[in-house]
């Protein structure tokens, strides 16, 4: 049987279980997943209230470059100003309301609409107004420039606030600069940057990766290269995080395993591993790669000093409230970004994205350019499409007059702790942060 | 593809030993073919579920060209070279082209569709590097 051996002294990244909170074990309503009221508590008081992510900072590298990105009913557009710094706005000219770009990503020397031509800056200020003497009441900039809102960076990410007196990112952020600082996602490069619209609530999807119970109904596969019954949960403040072992198999099998699986095989031979004439139990490979990656981290290119052992090989799984999921690796990082209709509670925009460690000293490709499609259209892969193929069956069952709401189980508990963290966006407890 | 085009077509039955409306295995070269008696005709799959690989024999046969594994449930069309229209199973599974002559059931052992090798491999990813 695999024994899972976890390091118990942290690097950086800390490894030990953190408290668990109280969260009582009410069924959660299922009205929060359907209903439009719902959806417009969450807007007013949660997703113009939190950090979330614009664009990654090599997306926008030179001054004047610009994207723009859509949450719920806003268009914000987020620029690299001459300065060299961020700005994020509001995607609307205080003309007419046009929206100043239409395009997901461009270049201008200022910002121009394409209605009348009004003409910003790339800070959002307003500094052109053709025939402005032909506007009796005048043409305040104060008062027409692009409204701004907070924009920040971490992790080689662009993120922004709706909400003018918030918190600092880093006061939002908490412990997640201390826990994955050494993955410098700073540094690595984007590969996959992809949209699906999905038929599904936000946190339908955000669920879905807050648990590993489906693994045994779902994913039979990953049964070969991952354990998915010794997972260990953190519950923070506002985040959360569960650690996979990977590179191993799972109890549920039942069995030990003689021959080592091509799932694990695979990523020993990207370390120089040779899996054929691997004499140690398939049981060990786990930590067999993580001393190996230790110990040719030079040959690999590569600095794990940052790192625990089980960084090396395993799933540091986190959930930056509200909505993003980070499958985090040593030299790799997938992340979903999970953004709520603008007016459907019903959709959402799922953005998958891919990040790869380069090894030192090698030049960073730029970011491949982003690709949305529907749901179905074309093939996520297999876990991915495992993980979806449930999700538009689940927000019909949502809405269902016959469903009560989430009976859940303690693997499932990273859901109910997002709902507290929700619940306490909804009802104030972070209203006079600032 | 090319290669499935030579395959012959190799003996597995007497069509009247699979009872009309049900399936059977029987075993051809070392793997297990399912006979599926529709009101079509015979259709043949490899006789494992794409979900956990568990024996398709004794899954109902609905529809024209639909088989329903007995374990979990998922439902595949026969006539859609396989595909799983229905979850927990999303890949597809094994369909053996059949011929029938003289009440003799042949079919084609064309290769086992199998998962993708990296489960989590997603299309569309830049290789680097």
């Amino acid at each position: 049987m695999v024994a899972i051996t976890r390091v118990t002294e942290s690097v950086q990244t800390p490894a030990e279980k953190a408290p668990e909170p109280d969260m009582g074990d009410e069924v959660i309503p299922r009205e929060r997943y359907i209903s439009k009221d719902f959806m417009d508590l969450e807007w007013e008081r949660m997703w113009t209230k939190v950090w979330l992510i614009g664009c990654r900072e090599d997306q926008i590298p030179e001054p004047g470059d610009y994207i723009t990105t859509e949450i719920g009913k806003e268009s914000l557009l987020i620029t690299r100003g001459e300065d060299g710094q961020v700005n994020a706005m509001y995607n609307v000219c205080n003309h007419r309301g046009n929206q100043v770009k239409f395009d997901k990503m461009g270049s201008a020397k200022t910002l121009r609409c394409a209605y009348h031509m009004w003409e910003y800056a790339l800070d959002g200020t307003l500094i052109n107004v053709p025939d402005e003497e032909d506007f009796v009441q005048g043409c305040p900039s104060d008062r027409l420039s692009l409204k701004k809102v907070q924009a920040d960076t971490w992790g080689g990410f662009v993120w922004f606030c709706m909400d003018p007196n918030g918190i600092s990112l880093t006061e939002f952020l908490g412990m997640v600069p201390e826990h994955l600082d050494p993955y410098r996602f700073e540094d690595m490069a984007m590969v996959m940057n992809q949209t699906v619209e999905w038929d599904c609530n936000w946190k339908t999807s955000v669920d879905a990766f807050n648990e590993v119970y489906h693994v045994q109904a779902i994913h039979p596969e990953l049964a070969f290269s991952i354990d998915d019954v010794d997972v260990q949960i953190d519950l923070y403040e506002r985040h959360n995080r569960y650690l996979v072992p990977f590179q191993t198999y799972s109890p549920r099998l039942g069995y030990e395993l003689d021959e080592v699986p091509e799932a694990i095989a695979m990523p020993m031979q990207a370390i120089g591993m040779d899996p054929e004439s691997y004499n140690g139990k398939v049981a060990d490979v786990r930590v067999d790669m993580q001393k190996f990656k230790r110990e040719n981290e030079g040959n690999l290119g590569r600095d794990y000093s940052m790192f625990n052992d089980d960084q090396l090989t395993d799933d540091y799984h986190y959930n930056i409230f509200p909505n993003l999921t980070m499958n985090i690796h040593a030299d790799s990082m997938m992340l979903f970004i999970q953004r709520p209709h603008a007016t459907d509670p019903n959709k959402m925009l799922f953005d998958m994205q891919m990040f790869v460690q380069l090894p030192d000293g090698a030049e960073r490709p730029a970011p491949v350019d982003h690709e949305q499609f529907k749901h179905g259209e074309r093939s996520l892969g297999l876990v991915l499409d495992q993980d979806s193929v449930n999700l538009p069956h689940v927000q019909i069952g949502l809405n269902s007059d016959a469903y009560e709401g989430y009976w859940i189980s303690r693997q499932e508990r990273r859901i109910r702790h997002m709902h507290v963290t929700l619940m306490d966006y909804i009802n104030g407890k972070y209203a006079n942060d600032a | 593809m090319s290669e499935q085009t030579e395959l012959e077509f190799v003996y597995v039955a007497r069509e009247d030993e699979v009872p009309a409306g049900k399936n059977r295995c029987f075993e051809v070269e070392g793997r297990g073919v399912l006979l599926c008696s529709f009101p079509s005709g015979i259709k043949a799959i490899e006789n494992f579920c794409s979900h956990e690989k568990k024996p398709m024999e004794g899954g109902r046969l609905r529809g024209g060209s639909r088989i329903v594994c007995p374990h979990h449930g998922s439902n595949f069309d026969l006539d859609q070279d396989g595909k799983s229209m229905g979850a927990p199973a999303v890949l597809p599974l094994t369909v053996f082209p059949v011929k029938v002559e003289e009440g003799n059931v042949y079919v084609q052992l064309v290769e086992t569709k199998k998962p993708p090798a990296n489960p989590w491999a997603i299309p569309g990813v830049k290789k680097i590097g």
